[in-house]
């Protein structure tokens, strides 16, 4: 109780508050990440005292996965990359007006997985340590791939896309500089490059940017549909109640995997998704609004905390950037984690622990207390004309892809991770698999490294490596086997020729051939180029772009001889005639392309003023009132909130410069 | 060319630690390798183990490619690795209750002289039986490790922006306020002048061109 007492002294709480506050915001706001916030915090905590400074940072760090939720739910934009898997389920049931449902049950899912988290804190570290130093680098390698394999399976019959989208990850992983010899790979000799691909801007655009697209050739609000109080938030609650054992599974499975250094809930909040799916008897509810498919990751990426925080207090390994900067936190306030932080005083230091726990649960029940006050009002959001979202969509798109690193170049990325999102919802690829590969991508790469450097190809035989292997091949083995089973017995029930046509097998040149070309034609270069990185660096180009050509040839024969799996429409709403799904197709894209010249040649407030002013004019055809309100609303909230308050440095816009009205 | 690059440095010494106790002498006759941690080349804790294998034939295996400190003293409690080599502040620190428990001894140290704290532990230069092997560990151990947090101006800054910059960090360095926050954070704060890092970076430019090609295939 001494740490749930010290959580409530003044100024202690007071500055939790303060925390919440930006947490709350820094969540919710696309791009502006967790853990930038908390290293921006860092300093302020000097003159702390050790509980004051992780009340402060805690309560900071723990809300932005339950405001980030808001975001993907509401928008389909992640709040946050550890929140970019609400969007798969979230967004679908904002569409189907259950936007209330939705938020109510990852609120609630997040509160449940928070409190787990911080309970599992408290409990786990004195047992976790052995359980941590019984793996060594080849298991923390076969585990990243079990992550990735575990996701791709879900894929049912598109497990060769999935298996592929998580090789593509891995690779998109590999661009930028090796992290031991420093040689360049995949850079096109850009700076901006060698630092990797950002996963802000790839979550952002690979979500987002497809769902605007959709926005516009919906032609209606982001709700297409009205289900009254089935949509309601309160519904949502009882939800999460009524599935109170998988919101307890996923939370175990965001504490317990977070407890591996490395994993994060960029991470767990995938498995927690795989782990919805794989254990429904209804899978197919699955991407089009089902309410499990939020409580999972809900729960997961807020128990995460309590988990990643395990490993930082117990052998002071950070798990995460945030536990990186939290342990700098230890080394300001002159702790040692470690058992110390298990011992009561004079000799450790167990009621600041103690304290932690607290923060995180307190700091989550004031947030979910907040959140419920505002839903109703946030649920409309979803309610207003798409044409009047789309802009403010776009505008919060790209300066979220910016503000991560503030770099312009990312705002290309996202337009370009946007249009690659898109052509793969479109032909039926998995998105969540390459997502997941670019999370794990540098962990996998580092520990493959480790393992040949340490045991030569010796690490193949080691009994963990072994267990873990099998586990892979049976998870990828059974969801076949079950897929051919139920074919067979539908088969048998329909028809007994009811299986794909001779004229469904015929070649094909279509989109879904020349995709697949693509995805081979790039492994094949990868492979080409990796040839000079030498084996250090080229190492894991080749262990990815092996599997990846390999696989990628067998779907390539697969789409050209029409050996396709079966595919279900999943957007709900009214029937659009083609004709009409073409030319908005067409018309947003050539807005979009327009948002994105205008955020170069003007900058960013500028453009948000002048192109969404365009856009409700001209696209939209809005009165004028409501376009010169929302467009100096939008501008108002860049410049105001982004560049003044929070002084993102947007760079100005290139027309200015060569104008002489702004230095370059 | 290079004029006025550093100035000054806070002060850091290589120190070798393993999670057991073990001696130079028994580890030299071992007959498999020790494995030690390693982040990559260009960090202390990779550029000391090559120098020590290229001058004293210390039996190692380098195991590269460990993110940080943290993850190697991790796998060194795992069993993956025997140790590795880094900042004595840092092990001090962040190692302490394995320090005292004798979970964890410092084998050598890297320093010219013995620190104040480990005054028993013997130097690797004392290991060097040559001449040459003696400069490839001044040029490729002491020198580095001794300068290994620097701040450094640009060619052609003014001298009197050079010196006044200095002062301010000798000035801030010895500040009471800040001092009692590092020493809060148990940080030890050692700093060189400005004057002996650049003394000690020109030494390296006068590296005798053999042993700079010598060491250059060594670090890679």
């Amino acid at each position: 109780m001494a740490g749930l007492v010290q959580v409530f002294t003044w100024p202690a709480f007071g500055l939790m508050l303060i925390g919440i506050a930006i947490g709350f915001a820094v969540g919710i706001l696309p791009g502006l990440g967790g853990p930038t916030t908390l290293a921006l915090m860092l300093p302020f905590i000097f003159k702390m005292t050790p509980v004051e400074a992780f009340a402060f940072l805690l309560g900071m760090a723990a809300v932005t996965n339950t405001t980030g939720d808001i975001t993907s739910i509401l928008f389909g934009i992640p709040g946050e990359p550890t929140t970019a898997s609400t969007i798969v389920d979230g967004h679908p049931m904002a569409k189907k007006g259950e936007a209330g449902r939705a938020l109510g049950a990852a609120i609630m899912s997040s509160l449940f997985g928070a409190v787990f988290g911080a309970l599992v804190l408290a409990l786990a570290i004195p047992i976790v340590r052995p359980l941590v130093l019984t793996f060594g680098s080849p298991e923390f390698f076969m585990l990243a791939l079990l992550g990735i394999t575990f996701v791709a399976s879900l894929s049912g019959e598109a497990l060769l896309k999935g298996l592929l989208a998580g090789c593509l990850g891995l690779w998109f992983a590999t661009i930028g500089l090796d992290p031991v010899s420093g040689i360049q790979r995949y850079t096109f000799g850009q700076l901006f490059l060698w630092d990797g691909i950002g996963l802000v801007p790839v979550t952002i655009g690979f979500f987002a940017i497809p769902e605007v697209i959709d926005l516009a050739i919906q032609g209606s609000s982001i709700a297409q549909v009205e289900v009254g109080r089935l949509g309601g938030v309160w519904q949502g609650v009882r939800d999460t109640f009524t599935h109170w054992w998988l919101v307890l599974r996923c939370s175990a499975i965001g504490t317990f995997i977070a407890i591996i250094p490395g994993m994060g809930a960029a991470t767990t909040q995938w498995l927690a998704y795989a782990h919805a799916v794989q254990s429904s008897p209804d899978r197919e509810r699955f991407g089009r609004g089902a309410v499990e498919g939020v409580l999972g990751p809900g729960a997961a990426n807020n128990s995460t905390l309590g988990g990643s925080l395990v490993t930082t207090v117990a052998f002071g390994v950070p798990a995460s950037v945030t536990m990186a900067i939290l342990m700098g936190a230890f080394l300001i306030q002159g702790l040692v984690p470690g058992p110390s932080m298990l011992t009561p005083a004079p000799k450790g230091h167990l009621t600041l622990t103690l304290s932690m726990v607290w923060t995180i649960v307190v700091s989550n029940v004031i947030t979910v207390a907040i959140c419920f006050l505002f839903l109703k009002q946030l649920v409309r959001i979803t309610q207003i004309r798409g044409a009047l979202l789309i802009p403010f969509i776009l505008m919060l798109i790209a300066v979220g892809a910016f503000a991560e690193k503030n770099v312009f170049e990312d705002v290309l990325i996202v337009l370009l991770f946007g249009g690659l999102g898109w052509v793969m919802s479109r032909l039926g690829w998995p998105r969540p698999p390459l997502l997941l590969g670019l999370v794990l991508g540098p962990l996998a790469e580092n520990k493959l490294f480790l393992s040949t450097d340490n045991y030569g190809i010796a690490w193949l035989g080691r009994p963990g490596v072994l267990i873990l292997f099998a586990i892979i091949v049976a998870g990828l083995l059974v969801p076949i086997i079950s897929a051919r089973r139920r074919m067979r017995a539908g088969a048998e029930i329909v028809a007994p020729d009811a299986g794909p046509t001779a004229a469904a097998r015929t070649p094909r040149l279509d989109g879904e051939t020349a995709f697949s070309a693509v995805i081979v034609a790039l492994f094949a270069w990868a492979l080409l180029q990796s040839r000079s990185f030498g084996p250090r660096a080229g190492l894991f180009p080749w262990a990815v772009g092996v599997p990846g050509i390999l696989l990628g040839l067998v779907q390539l024969g697969r789409d050209f001889t029409g050996h396709r799996e079966r595919r279900d429409e999943v957007e709900p709403g009214p029937e659009i005639p083609p004709e009409v799904v073409k030319r908005r197709t067409i018309e947003i894209c050539v807005w979009i392309a327009g948002f994105w010249v205008a955020f170069w040649l003007l900058g960013f407030s500028l453009a948000t003023l002048v192109a969404t002013l365009l856009y409700l004019k001209v696209a939209a055809r809005e009165r004028w009132l409501m376009t010169v309100l929302l467009s100096v609303f939008s501008f108002a909230f860049v410049y105001g909130l982004f560049e003044k308050a929070l002084g993102v440095p947007f760079p100005p816009g290139q027309l200015l410069v060569w104008l002489g009205l702004a230095s370059g | 060319m290079t004029t006025r690059r550093d100035f000054l440095k806070t002060g850091a010494a290589g120190v070798a630690a393993a999670a057991a106790s073990r001696t130079i002498p028994a580890r030299a006759q071992a007959p498999t390798p020790v494995k030690i941690g390693a982040v990559g080349p260009g960090d202390t804790s990779h550029d000391v183990g090559r120098v020590l294998q290229a001058t004293v034939g210390l039996p190692i295996q380098l195991v590269r490619g460990y993110k940080g400190t943290a993850e190697i003293r991790l796998a060194a409690e795992s069993g993956e690795i025997a140790g590795g080599c880094w900042q004595w502040e840092s092990i001090k620190s962040t190692w302490r209750k394995a320090l005292e428990g004798g979970e964890v001894s410092i084998v050598l140290q890297m320093a010219p002289k013995p620190l104040a704290d480990l005054p028993n532990v013997p130097l690797a230069l004392s290991l060097a039986k040559t001449d040459d092997a003696r400069q490839l560990m001044q040029a490729g151990i002491v020198v580095p490790t001794a300068i290994s947090r620097l701040y450094a101006l640009p060619p052609g800054t003014p001298d009197d922006r050079v010196q006044t910059l200095r002062k301010a960090f000798v000035d801030t360095l010895h500040d009471p306020e800040l001092l009692a926050d590092a020493g809060r954070a148990k940080l030890e704060v050692d700093p060189i002048s400005g004057e002996d890092t650049e003394r000690l970076v020109f030494e390296l430019f006068k590296l005798d061109p053999a042993v700079a090609a010598k060491l250059k295939g060594i670090l890679r």
